[in-house]
Order: C-alpha cells, then structure tokens, then sequence
C-alpha cells in the first residue's frame, strides 16, 4: 500500500484553506488513489501528489487575493452601520478612542503646516526674508545689510525692512501699549495691502525731518477711535510725540504678526557697513521668474565677496533666503520646522497612542468577532469568500472610523482656537489653525489604516482556516475553547502601556506641582515683586543711562515701594543658555573649602550649558539675596576690564565640586569651545534665583555685572510693601516723566510671570492627561472584555469540574492566578519603560530628572488600577458558572 | 455571451462528459486521459468556483464517506446559461477554424 508523503499531507493542511478547502482536500485525495489505481509507481505517485499538492495551495491563495473578491459595495456600508447600532457600547469606545487618537496623530504635520503658511495675498511664496546663519544660529540683518541688498541684488524686486516695537499711546491721559513697527514704505508694497482709509506709508514719510505719521489697525481703529470714518489726519500721541494719522488698514492685516501701529523707520542715508547698524527684518519679492535658489545663490555670492574682505566679521556666515515664517519663528533650522530631525520622532510619538489604541479597540473587536465566529463560518459554508467577509469587516471597521476621523477632525479643527483662547495666546494673523484640504486626507488614510489594524487582523485570525474548522472552532468558542496566546500576549501588552502611561502621568504631576508659581522656591517673594520692562529708544548711552538712573532713583522714592533694581532677565523668566568653559590653567585658586585644590571629573568634562543675566550691581542686595561665598558686584565690577562674574551654588558645585569656585576663572566658548568672550574670574557665589520656569532650582547660572546705560532694554524688578500690580499705572507716569519715548511695557507681579517653557509645559500636561486617559480607560476596557470573554468561555469546563468535585474556591483561585500571572508579565514588560521615560525622556523635555518617587506611586496606582480591572473581568463569570448546575452548564453549551 | 477561457472550456466539456460523477478528482483525471494536460485540484476548484458565480454551473455537496476523514465531494453540473455558453464557445472556434485546417496541419508539419 502506497502511503501520501507526510509533507505533502501537512502542507496541504496549512496551505489550502478557506471554504472550498474541504472540497480540495478531498479531491487531493481522490487524485492521489486514481494514480494508485492505475498501477503508477510509488515514487511517481507521491511526485504527482505533491505537485498537486503545491499547485493547488498556489491556485487557492491567487484566487483568494484577486480584486473582485475584495470589492465593497453599499451593503456593506449598511451591515456596518447595522453593527455599529447592534454594538452601541463597543462602537462608542471605539470611536471615542480613535476620535482622540487621530487628532493626536494629525497634529504635528497640522501644527507645521498651519505654521508654515505663505503670507496672505502670496499663496506662491514669492516673498521670502532675508537672513544669516552661523553655525545653526540665526543672526538678523542689519540696516548696513539692508542698504546693501537693496542695491546690489537683482533677485528681489522689491526689498524692505522693519524692526518691532512697544509704544506708549496716550489716551486720554492714560497710557495704553501698542505692538507696532518701525518699517520701510515698501513694506506696503511688497504686502500689496492698500489702506481702507487714507494712505499708507510712502517712502517720502522716511526722511529724517519729515512729519511724523502712522498708519493704524482696524481693531485699533475701532476699539480706541469707535471707527470714526474722520480719523485720517487726526493727531496722535505716541510716547509723548504727536503724530498724524495717514491710515487704516483692512481688519485682515496685522502684519508681522499682530500688530497695530506702522510708522517709518527712519536711518541714515547709506546705513553704515555691512552688519552694521541697528537689527533689522528684511524681506523682500522675487523678481518675476527668480527662484529662492536663484536669489539664495546670488545673496551667497554677495556674502562670499564680502568675506574675502572682512574674515572675522563674515566667519562661518551662510546667507539664507528663507520662506515668510521665518519672520516670526526663530525656527533652530533654515529648514523650518520639518527639517528638524527631532520632527520624525515628535510625529512618531504622536502617532504612538493612535497605533496603541487601535491595537486595543483591535482587542475589543476581536473579542466581539469571537462572539460572531459561528456567524462567519456558517457564511463561508454558504459560499462567501474569505476575502468578501475580509472586504465587509474592513468597510464596517471604516465605517466606524471614518465617524472617528470626522470626530477627530472636528476636535482639530476646534479645540486648538479654544485653547490659545483660554491661554492668552495670539497667534500670527496668517496663521489659521483650521483644517485644510492635506490634514482631512491625512485623517481618511489614518482611519483606514486603523481600520486595516483594528478591524482586519483580528477577522484575518478568525476566518484563516477551513469551513469545518471554523464551524469546529464556533462550536467551541461557547464551550471552553480559549482564545490563546495572541489574547494574552496583547493582556501583557497592554497593562505595560498603563503601567507606562500613568508613570509618566505620575511624573509630570509632580513637575507641575514642583513649578507652580504659588510655590516661591527661587527664595525671592515672587509675589511682592512687580516685573516691568523699560525701553529708553535712543541711540546715546547716556541718554539711556540717566533715564534708567532716574527711574530707579523716582521709584525708590515712593512710598510703597520696598526696593527697586534690574536686569536683562529676572528671576522666573527664561534665562538665555551660553556654553561656558572652565579655565583648566586658572592658578588664582583662593582658599580651598576642603583639602587641597582638585579638578573635579566634572570640571574637565565641559563646556558647560548655563543660564545668563545681567544684573544691577545692587541686584542681590535690593531682592535681599544672600551672597554665599566671595562678595556681591560693585562699582570695580563695571569697568572694561574688570571681567568679573557671580555664579550660583549649582554652577559652582557642578563645575568645581568640593572645591572653592573664588577666584577661579571660565569664559564663554562655541560648541567646539572656541572662546568667544574673554577669560571671567569668579568673584561671588548666591543662592538659586530661579533662571528657568521649569526647572528653577536646577539649573547653573553666571550673572554678569550691568551697568545703566548698557543696553536700552531692561526690566525692572520692584519689591512692592502690599500688592505690587497696584504700582503699575504709578510706574507708567514715572517712566512717562523721566522719558516721553520710553515704552514700559508687560508689567505683571514676578510669580505670574512664566515664559517659553511654562506654557510648553502646560500643553505638554494637558495633551499627556488626556492620552493618558484615552489609554488606560482603552487599556481597562479592553483588558475586561478579554479576560471576561476568555473566562466566560471557560464555563462549560468549570462546570464539568466542579460536577467531578472539584474545589469551588481552587478554581476562582486558578482564574484569579491566571489574570495575575498576565497583570505581572505586563507590569514587568512596563516597569523598565517607566524607568526610561522618568529618566530620559522627561530630562529630554525640559522636566527633570527629580520625580522617581512620583513615577513609583503612579506606577504603582497604574497597576492597581489594572489588577481591580481584570479581578472584576474574572469574578462575575466565574462566579456564575461556579453557580451553574453540572446538568445545566452541559446542557447550556451543547 | 460571456467568453470562456481554454481551461474552462475544458472543465465544463468534463463536467458533461461525466454526468452526474462530475467532482473535482473524477474531472482532473477525465481532462488528463483525453487531453494529457495535468491540471491542479486546486485549479480545478477555483475555476468551477468562478464558473459557479457567474451560474454556468451549480454545485451540489455530496454525502462525506467514512475513511476519508469525512470530507464530502463537491459535484457539479451545467446550468442551461453555462450549456449556452459553452456551446457558443465551441461554435466559435469551429468556425474560425473552418476551411484552415488543412492549412494548418501543413503548417504545423512544416514547424515539426
């Protein structure tokens, strides 16, 4: 007797499958005996069979993936709405989830392209600005480059330029600060923005002597003049300066960004040698048929001329003609923002919750689909395809996800307006943060990919076998057959992302609670301290020296106010980062704290990364700071060369260690630690101030001695006795007093007073919170309907087992073990991450390193949480088929 | 009229030849005996599968015989539309193949 070869047999088993396989299989086999029956030889015989064999498993896939069997019609479109009402609560989860996941996912590429938008009236990009770079540190241009662009290039047909500013209107005798410019007539333009009433700028309103005149914006027109049709021609008070109202521009035009007042920017005839002069933004149009590349190489070729004359000036200077964003965003690459690498892992991580949600509404569908098998196997054996239940279950998924991308592109389209509202945030007037044409289709690809994982995997696993095993299988889903070790596997999965989750949840609460601005940790009484910033507008230092002298000399003659000093930054605020070096040779090494002088391991690690300001000589004395070692600045301090610095005790302890940081001398170098100021020679050591709203007791400051007059901003820091906002309009007047033009501006108490980071933080926070929320409440849901899904399959068998005595309690404590097992294996897949993100991934983010305890407290909730979940998944259909009678659970299933 | 390929030609020209014994193993065996071709069991399915929607044939599962691990046969037979087509299809070659036959065998002698 000839017997089949076992291979054959075994491929035949895994190969041939779907609903004609039975049929096939059996066909093989009478194949196999017709050639037994017609005498061939044994070898010949199982040759031919195997052939059959492959050819057949060939034949049956290719069929399985032609086109018309994947072909969705309207019935599908309706059998998924049908299944959305029949499984309202699955449905709901499932949507909510994606709803949240997809926006997520969406908004960095939405967040970028709302950002990288092309001017109003410029859809083709022709205007562009004008800059450098050195190294991947943007430098502006200046009026000498202006002046010289706007003769020699022949790229722009047009170029102008402007610089920001603050000023004083007087209304009525009291002060209101407008954000305006100071810019050339050919702003307008270039802009191609006519006035709605009266005239804009002219080139003839630049000369020096010309009449002053500004042209206003409609919310300023209409929220301070009532929109009188009369205002051209009305004077003006600006900074105590009467000017002529010319204009009104259109209510769409806040150019730069939201600003209300255009005057001229008056400079010098030739604006001095390039990059010299005052800062400037200069933009311009290209030239009809000029490319950015053409212009970019012409503006290079002009820069490399300038080079060969001037080394230094021009050292490492690259010339960069770049899109209009980078007029308001100071963008770390001449690329924007999608050139940064950091954008692929921002979108990667924002993509991360969608992928863990669909795997989980992945579970949730499986665990249906596992109630609807006996459905699928009785219509395969009716004759449906695989690849037509395939093709149903994808478009009843994309039914439901398409209502989540819908969901989701609402949201999108909403929520990021509300929450600029709620924040006070104002953003560019060309920037709109709606939806657009690129993100609804980037959310229908999105939710046709959730429906392809969420909807399709768990349906490819259901109906991969042939029609008896799946009627076999059907059969046994009611009566004991688990769903094996795919369930457990995503069990363990998602009790790990949980477990991650509320770590990292755990871990931001606590650096939002470590910087909450009631908490004065910087050791100053942040809120008896009015912050105001002073711009003296005036190119005489001693101009600018005695106004802020005099300032400072009023203020400290009024009664409620305690002291009075300044700085370029105050505490609390964003303090500007400098690389610093430590000088290895320093030999004025003063009286050491402990044992003899040594370089710590640190020291000779380097440059090091610190936060700077210049501060008053009286600063530490007036904010009533303590000077740890050495000695506080004064007079000697503001000499040329006195080179003289005051660190704070982390820089200190971090750069010296146990060592005396007195006398000891750093400077400030490139990333290459190229020195780029001169050799600084530590004189004093205080205590933490606060240079970073995230980090304010962490972070290693050098203050360096300022002098009045040394630059024409400050601010101001004020010790009110009572509440310090109360002094603001007293200010005002003072400030009005010593200084018509003067513009004070941003006055606010020092504990409100939060920069930058703070409100990265606050949208890090909400944004964590919500994902957070979506994945355990997806992760619980999940988890639930597996375990209880898995354990109500089980009734039948604990029903047999307890009719042959076993123990009841024996068996809710096998189940109870079961569910443990999988929440341990998840707690230990997840535990590692939650270490790794504490550690790493919030330092990355600006929050710290200093919340373990937190992270262990919330990791240790997360698994609670978990654990009540999957004991309650266990306990009701354990406890209803340890009630069941023998008879009664064997009748029930068979 | 829906065109029919070679091999379906070849299937449904089995499936009358063998009547009511028309499954899957009996028809690979009938087109090998009369043609020599070698088709798969797989093949053969699909393609009766594809002529079963488009209703030129219907299939009919018979009783599972014991020793065969219960698989049952799949029997077919021609619906009146596939005895149409198949009819049309075999008119069609013969009249393109009318009066070139003779031709042809030289040609094809020619080749050999």
């Amino acid at each position: 007797m000839i017997r089949r070869s076992r291979i054959g047999q075994f491929l035949a088993r895994v190969f041939i499958r779907g609903e004609e396989a039975p049929f096939i299989l059996r066909d093989l086999d009478d194949s196999f005996n017709h050639d037994v029956v017609r005498g061939l030889a044994p070898a010949d015989v199982r040759r031919r069979d195997l052939r059959n064999i492959l050819a057949s498993a060939a034949s049956v896939w290719a069929e399985s993936l032609r086109p018309s069997a994947w072909r969705p019609s309207l019935v599908d479109v309706r059998l998924g709405l049908r299944t959305i009402v029949r499984t309202p609560w699955l449905s709901l989860v499932a949507v909510c989830a994606l709803a949240i996941g997809i926006p997520v996912g969406l908004a960095p590429m939405h967040v970028v392209d709302a950002l990288e938008r092309p001017l109003p009236g410029d859809p083709d990009g022709r205007i562009r600005t004008l800059c450098y770079w050195r190294d991947t540190v943007h430098e502006p241009a200046t009026a000498g480059d202006y002046f010289l662009w706007r003769t020699s290039l022949r790229s722009f047909g047009a170029l102008a330029a402007y610089r920001q500013t603050t000023v004083t209107l007087d209304r009525g005798g009291a002060g209101l600060s407008v954000s305006g410019i100071e810019t050339t007539a050919s702003t307008f333009d270039i802009l191609r923005t006519p006035a709605i009433l009266g005239r804009v700028l002219r080139a003839d309103d630049e000369r020096s002597g010309a009449p002053n005149v500004v042209v206003i914006g409609h919310d300023l027109w209409r929220a301070q003049f009532g929109g009188d049709p009369d205002i051209v021609g009305r004077p003006l008070l600006i900074g105590g300066a009467p000017f002529s109202i010319v204009g009104v521009m259109p209510p769409a035009f806040r150019f730069p960004t939201s600003h209300q007042l255009w005057m001229p920017l008056r400079m010098s005839d030739d604006g001095g040698a390039p990059r010299s002069g005052a800062p400037l933004v200069v933009f311009g149009r290209l030239s009809d048929g000029v490319t950015p590349d053409v212009a970019r190489a012409e503006l290079q070729a002009l820069t490399s001329s300038l080079a060969t004359e001037n080394a230094d000036l021009f050292d490492r200077l690259r010339a960069a003609v770049l899109p209009t964003w980078h007029l308001t965003f100071d963008f770390p690459s001449p690329g924007g923002l999608r050139g940064l690498p950091e954008f692929s892992l921002v979108q990667v991580l924002m993509l991360a919750p969608l992928f863990v949600a669909c795997v989980n509404v992945g579970l949730l569908i499986l665990a249906q689909t596992s109630t609807r098998a006996s459905e699928f196997a009785v219509r395969t054996a009716l004759g449906a395809g695989r690849g037509r239940i395939l093709t149903q279950v994808f478009v009843e998924f994309m039914v439901l996800a398409v209502l989540a991308a819908g969901a989701g592109l609402v949201i999108l389209d909403w929520l990021p307006g509300r929450l600029l509202t709620a924040w006070g945030i104002t953003l560019p007037y060309w920037i709109d943060t709606g939806l657009n044409a690129a993100t609804v289709l980037r959310g229908l690809v999105l939710a046709a990919g959730c429906a392809a994982i969420a909807g399709v995997v768990p349906v490819l696993r259901m109906t991969g076998r042939s029609i008896d095993t799946n009627l076999r299988r059907a059969r046994a889903s009611r009566s004991g057959n688990r769903m094996g070790g795919l369930s457990s596997a995503l069990i363990v999965i998602d009790v790990a992302v949980a477990v991650v989750a509320i770590g990292v949840a755990g871990g931001l609460w606590a650096k939002v609670q470590a910087t909450n601005p009631s908490q004065a940790s910087d050791g100053i009484r942040a809120e008896e301290v009015l912050s105001v910033s002073f711009d003296v507008r005036s190119s005489q230092r001693q101009q600018v020296a005695r106004a802020q002298a005099a300032l400072v000399e009023k203020l400290r003659g009024e009664p409620d106010v305690r002291a009075v000093t300044f700085a370029t930054t105050l505490p609390r605020m964003d303090h500007p980062i400098r690389l610093m070096d430590v000088d290895q040779d320093a030999a004025a090494v003063a009286t050491p704290a402990a044992g003899p002088p040594r370089a710590s391991a640190a020291e000779s690690r380097g440059p090091f990364k610190v936060r700077t300001a210049r501060i008053a000589i009286d600063f530490f004395d007036e904010l009533d700071q303590p000077i740890v070692a050495g000695r506080g600045f004064d007079s000697r301090d503001l000499k040329e060369d006195a080179g003289t610095v005051i660190v704070n005790t982390t820089f200190a302890q971090r750069a010296f260690g146990s060592t005396n940081a007195i006398g000891r001398r750093v400077r400030q170098v490139t990333s290459d630690r190229t020195p780029v100021s001169p050799s600084l020679e530590i004189v004093g050591v205080v205590g933490h101030m606060g240079m970073h709203a995230l980090t304010p007791s962490e972070d290693d400051g050098v203050y360096l001695p300022l002098a009045e007059g040394d630059v024409n901003l400050v601010r101001l820091a004020i010790w009110a006795r009572g509440d310090p906002a109360v002094l603001a309009p007293r200010v005002h007047e003072l400030a009005s007093a010593v200084d018509p033009n003067a513009v004070i501006a941003m006055p606010a108490p020092l504990d409100e007073m939060f920069e930058g980071d703070w409100y990265f933080l606050r949208a890090f926070v909400v944004g964590a919170a919500l994902l957070v929320g979506v994945l355990l409440s997806l992760a619980a849901s999940a988890l639930y309907a597996i375990l209880s899904l898995v354990v109500s399959q089980r009734t039948r068998e604990i029903g047999i087992r307890v009719a042959l005595g076993a123990n009841r309690w024996g068996i809710a404590r096998e189940v109870a073990t079961r569910a443990v097992v999988q929440i341990g294996a998840g707690v230990l897949l997840g535990l590692p991450f939650v270490g790794v993100m504490s550690y790493e991934f919030l330092a990355l983010t600006g929050v710290g390193r200093s919340v373990p305890g937190a992270v262990t407290m919330a990791s240790a909730l997360g698994v609670s949480v978990m654990l009540l979940v999957s004991l309650a998944a266990c306990t009701v259909p354990t406890l209803r088929a340890l009630r069941l009678a023998p008879m009664d659970a064997l009748r029930k299933e068979g | 009229m829906g065109h029919l390929g070679e091999l379906e030609q070849l299937i449904l020209f089995a499936v009358i030849a063998l009547g009511d014994d028309a499954y899957g193993g009996a028809i690979r065996a009938h087109i090998e005996e009369r043609s020599g071709r070698l088709i798969s069991s797989g093949a053969i399915s699909t393609t009766l599968g594809r002529l079963a929607e488009r209703r030129l044939v219907v299939g009919r599962v018979g009783t599972p015989v014991p020793g065969q691990a219960g698989r049952p046969r799949k029997y077919y037979a021609l619906t009146p539309a596939g005895a149409r087509d198949l009819q049309e299809s075999y008119t069609m070659i013969r009249a393109m193949a009318g009066g070139v036959l003779q031709r042809l065998n030289r040609l094809a002698e020619q080749e050999s």
